[in-house]
């Protein structure tokens, strides 16, 4: 390992600790696009561990991905070093999640869902990804708690 | 994240994409594939994306947007079971021709 290995794996290191338990798994992540991949891949390593299909681990990771980069992208748009807690939970039949931060608030569930696509022309290229995640969740609760954004959701695991 | 260019004659291209189309994939791809996804039909081959998220959605709706404007068609074909699942969530379908296979897209190309 050279120097500037040593350097790269701390740096990494710092945009993503994992802190598994049982079937549970918690991700501490920094406001950081580039930790991306980094907690993907932590997710799927988690969930094939823990015999999740391949469904199961696609959907999670199209849910942490679409959510993770919204925040990071406007929820702190920027502003400072921040750490968001992400904590997966396998069970027989659903996959939770429950993500922590302290970014703006933000109510995902008060989103109206987009009206459908009417022409090329007229569809928003933008905001996507939350009706992806609705489409994908069997629950979502979202509460604001001491300056925290707290956002529990379950999809099936399947 | 890579892509394939193929000149399939003067009036279409096909692009075959191959990898994930993430934010991490989308970020080293999308220069070169809006380059490549313009001035002709485009065909995309997504029979080797892994994985599609809604910037990899982005990234097609806008080249499919600009195409149209210039009087042109992008298909998407091939898509795997979970990316085409994603692709029918994402209510792409209604707006843009999704095919099963090559031969499927280059016929709603002639269409």
């Amino acid at each position: 390992m050279t120097l500037s290995d040593a350097a790269a794996g701390a740096a990494a290191s710092g945009l993503c600790t994992a802190h598994p338990s049982g079937s549970g798994l918690r991700l501490d992540v920094a406001n950081n696009l580039a930790a991306t991949a980094l907690v993907l891949e932590a997710v799927r390593d988690h969930l094939a561990a823990h015999s999740v299909g391949e469904r199961g681990i696609y959907n999670s990771e199209l849910l942490i991905e679409e959510l993770f980069t919204n925040t990071v992208r406007h929820g702190y748009n920027g502003d400072g070093a921040h750490r968001i807690s992400i904590r997966i939970d396998v069970a027989a039949d659903a996959i939770s999640f429950e993500f922590d931060d302290d970014a703006k608030e933000f109510d995902p569930t008060l989103q109206a869902a987009p009206p459908a696509f009417q022409s090329l022309e007229d569809a928003p290229i933008g905001g996507l990804g939350l009706p992806l995640v609705r489409k994908m969740a069997q629950s979502m609760v979202y509460r604001r708690s001491s300056g925290h954004n707290l956002l529990s959701i379950r999809i099936a695991n399947n | 994240m890579e892509m394939t260019l193929s000149e399939l004659d003067n009036k279409a291209v096909r692009i075959a994409l191959h990898g994930r189309l993430d934010t991490p994939g989308v970020d080293t791809i999308e220069t070169r594939f809006a380059a490549a996804a313009a001035r002709k039909n485009a065909l995309i081959d997504l029979s080797d994306v892994t994985f599609l998220a809604s910037m990899g959605i982005r990234m097609l709706l806008s080249a499919a947007r600009a195409l149209k404007l210039s009087g042109h068609k992008l298909i998407l074909f091939g898509a795997p079971s979970l990316v085409g699942e994603t692709l029918e969530h994402a209510g792409l379908s209604q707006i843009v021709p999704i095919a099963p296979d090559e031969a499927t897209a280059l016929q709603l190309l002639g269409a």
